[in-house]
């Protein structure tokens, strides 16, 4: 299939267009790539005919139906045939416990690669930086069935002018490799405005960050970046918010707020990637439309009310993951208006409800539990 | 070593304060032991008779301050018909509990005395168990200590600052209350429960399999007589002489019930109906009855707010159904009816989430049982019902209720009687007291 208005729309300025220029070109986009998955996805077109959905009878993207992201863990579902999948992408399963599983074509794989990498080279700039990776070595190795961390730390290295990891396995856990670390530094000699610091939250901030301020030891590193991926679930456990993790990195590493850029995005939608802007938000780009819902009713919310987050994007044709419903809370801040000067629709994730209670019921149940059991 | 707690409820007041020390609050609630054994067991329950009509007043406040906590149902508890059927069911003669008495036999006198200090761990699923467990311990003429789940509200505080303002005709409401501490702490001090623990003459506990694991570690008297209850789920069986497309509205209403009431969360709460028919079209029927009874009953019961994680399993299960299987459901995530073909129970989901099985011998019922199931609702014919309940039963099902009335706490309760567990026993034969007749 051409998918030429998918292809059109991915041919526009990431962030340029208004919502109403915008809202037509997605449209139709939308529509091809959610036939396409309504006549090639069996089980995908059996949920829509529950829901009295054909495929594109939609005018409004609140009225495409929407596949929850849990859904990925139990079902590998496809829109094209076995034989055209080339790579598998699994999550981290940090929440669960389960990763989530999604099948690329190379069709979909390229689209994938397309948007990250404009999307990483508006935010971070167009030139090759050092990379100091805060991760083990093995995370840039090549390997046939890719985890998504060493996935997405491969997937910006296109941008390296050289790389090198800081992080080793010491007895199970992690630990900075600190006089590498320092050495590295000292061969950048006092400009560090190619230099990126990359690190999973978790291993940046208890790995690394968190040691070397408990024994004193800080930097100054002003221009560099501090780019932050995933792993905040673990932060959140540990009581440690976001707020939090950005004073800390700036004092660890003598930069400014703006330069610590923390990405968003989730394997479902591989490719979506989300970075806080200047202002702190973060910016659906031309391919993608964000939706919160309420918790209980699922109707969509409006803007400054927080729910359940739900990703539109038409550049996964290999499987349906086009609408996913996921478990993020966040909320819509605007369209059109960040101070940043980006258009598009601006939002926030505020995290996950903590599900940590206490003691519980004589007939309780986990709700998480049930799904390999059937 | 750090053994304060923080006290919703104790010397008879409500006022929440932090920092009692355990041995200190032990020390004064066992104060009241000589008062409350001296107290006739038809003056505690004319005292709880006069809160219970204090409770059903719909003016009282506390009715708009805990709006859906089930205070009508706990309310027709404390009747007076209602504590004689229990205690009369648990010791035939309930003066057993003031004085000695023969219970039928013409040697030996017998008479229950309290154990002493009863402590009862709350889970935070129900609430108006803590009330019902605090009430066996009063009964029983225990002193009772009960720990609420540290995230729980404080219901069971506002409910016993309405009956401390319960006057007693034969027995001193100020006297009884005092017996009476509320606690909470985190659950995580072992320290705290340890210290707990060793006071206690009778452990009540509520909760997961996990946390009662917890607690029974905890050390103890050697005399200590422990009462679990653990994780439990239910299920329904309905035949298929039920199943009548015109006659499934009164069903499906009380079947709404059940799943709706407490969230699913206690142990009596179905999360399985099996259907006893191979109609396929019986059960779409019932399904979509049963859809049109949960939507109804969401006026009366309105669904709490699942967590982001919770939305996302319902759907989860509701997306694989619609795919695989089949499904029914609200708008939101206020309920959902999956059917399969799956021989099993469950698993338990919550959140108003019920699956719905066609079976068709009952022979085969104890394959798909686990120990835990408690309740099995039942409406099916009565020679149905005569076979199930004997199968089941023997399997390990602890109770039968009709459906409609699942969720209510009732005696006995997970195969106890548990008044029986909170008395000790002391005897004496006749002939100790009759003249003799030695020469």
């Amino acid at each position: 299939m051409s998918f030429a208005y998918l292809n059109q729309l991915l041919k526009q300025p990431l962030y340029g267009l208004s919502s109403a220029e915008k809202q037509p070109l997605f449209l139709n986009a939308l529509k091809e790539v959610s036939r396409h998955h309504y006549q090639n996805c069996r089980p995908y077109a059996k949920f829509c005919r529950k829901k009295g959905f054909d495929g594109d009878n939609f005018t409004e993207i609140y009225d495409l139906p929407y596949l929850p992201t849990a859904l990925f863990k139990d079902t590998l579902l496809l829109s094209v045939p076995e034989n055209e999948i080339f790579r598998q992408l699994h999550s981290s399963a940090t929440t669960s416990g389960r990763p989530s599983q999604v099948a690329l074509d190379k069709d979909t794989n390229r689209r994938q690669s397309f948007c990250f990498t404009k999307t990483i080279i508006e935010r971070l700039g167009n030139q090759r930086f050092h990379f100091i990776v805060l991760d083990e070595p093995s995370t840039i190795g090549r390997d046939g069935v890719l985890s998504a961390r060493s996935s997405t730390v491969r997937s910006l290295l296109f941008l390296a002018k050289t790389v090198h990891t800081c992080v080793d396995s010491v007895n199970g856990g992690l630990s900075l490799d600190q006089e590498k670390f320092e050495s590295l530094l000292n061969s950048l000699g006092n400009t560090h405005s190619n230099l990126i610091i990359f690190g999973f939250t978790f291993i940046l901030y208890f790995h690394v960050i968190l040691p070397l301020l408990q024994a004193g030891k800080t930097y100054r590193l002003p221009g560099a970046k501090i780019l932050l991926i995933g792993g905040w679930k673990k932060l959140e456990a540990q009581k440690v918010s976001r707020q939090k993790l950005i004073q800390d990195c700036c004092r660890c590493f003598g930069v400014k707020p703006v330069d610590v850029i923390d990405l968003y995005g989730f394997t479902e939608q591989g490719g979506m990637i989300y970075p806080t802007c200047e202002a702190g938000n973060r910016h659906t780009p031309i391919w993608c439309e964000v939706i919160v819902r309420h918790q209980t009713s699922l109707e969509p919310l409006g803007s400054g009310e927080s729910g359940l987050m739900q990703f539109i994007t038409p550049i996964q044709t290999s499987y349906p993951g086009h609408s996913v419903l996921t478990e993020d809370i966040g909320q819509i801040i605007g369209v059109d208006d960040c101070p940043c000067g980006r258009r598009g629709t601006t939002f926030r994730i505020t995290g996950r409800a903590n599900l940590a209670t206490e003691v519980r019921g004589c007939g309780d149940i986990m709700a998480e539990n049930f799904a390999l059991s059937i | 070593m750090a053994t304060k707690v923080t006290t919703d409820f104790f010397m008879g007041s409500s006022d929440r304060s932090n920092s009692i020390e355990i041995d200190s609050l032990v020390e004064n609630l066992l104060k009241t032991r000589n008062a409350l054994l001296s107290c006739p067991i038809d003056g505690i329950i004319e005292w709880l008779d006069a809160f219970a009509r204090r409770l059903l007043n719909r003016a009282n406040p506390i009715h708009h301050q805990f709006p859906d906590s089930g205070i009508p149902y706990l309310a027709s508890w404390c009747r007076r018909s209602n504590l004689e059927l229990l205690l009369g069911t648990c010791f035939q003669d309930l003066r057993c509990l003031d004085d000695f008495v023969s219970l039928g036999r013409s040697d030996r006198m017998v008479r229950a005395f309290p154990r002493g200090l009863v402590v009862h761990w709350m889970a935070g699923n129900v609430p108006t168990l803590s009330f019902l467990s605090l009430l066996m311990g009063l009964l029983t003429k225990n002193v009772n200590l009960i720990k609420v789940a540290s995230g729980s509200p404080p219901f069971l505080a506002a409910l016993l600052k309405h009956l401390s303002e319960t006057p007693g005709q034969r027995c001193s409401g100020q006297q009884l209350i005092h017996s009476i501490a509320v606690i909470r702490y985190d659950h995580k001090d072992e320290e705290i429960g340890a210290t707990l623990s060793r006071y206690a003459d009778v452990r009540i506990m509520w909760g997961s399999d996990e946390s009662i694991q917890s607690i029974r570690a905890l050390p103890v008297k050697p005399q200590v007589n422990d009462v679990a209850f653990p994780h439990r789920t239910s299920f329904i069986i309905l035949g298929e002489e039920f199943l009548d497309k015109v006659s499934l509205g009164p069903l499906t209403r009380r079947v709404a019930r059940d799943i709706s009431i407490f969230e699913q969360s206690a142990c009596a709460s179905p999360h399985t109906i099996l259907l006893l028919t191979k109609d396929k079209a019986k059960l779409a029927d019932f399904a979509e009855s049963l859809q049109d009874a949960l939507e109804h009953i969401l006026q009366d019961f309105p669904k709490a707010s699942p967590t982001p994680q919770e939305t996302a399993a319902i759907l989860n299960l509701r997306a694989r159904y619609d795919m695989f299987h089949e499904a029914w459901y609200s708008s939101g995530t206020e309920f959902t009816i999956l059917a399969d073909d799956f021989w099993q129970l469950g698993p338990p989901i919550g959140n108003r989430t019920v699956y719905l099985r066609l079976f068709s011998d009952i022979d085969r019922l104890p394959e798909i049982m686990t120990p835990h199931v408690q309740t099995v609702g039942l409406a099916v014919s009565p020679k149905d019902f005569s076979r199930i309940i004997t199968i089941l039963g023997a399997a390990g099902v602890h109770r039968f209720a009709t459906p409609g009335t699942m969720t209510q706490f009732d005696s006995p309760w997970d195969g106890y009687f548990l008044p029986h567990h909170l008395v000790r026993w002391t005897s004496f034969p006749l002939s100790a007291i009759e003249p003799r007749s030695d020469s």
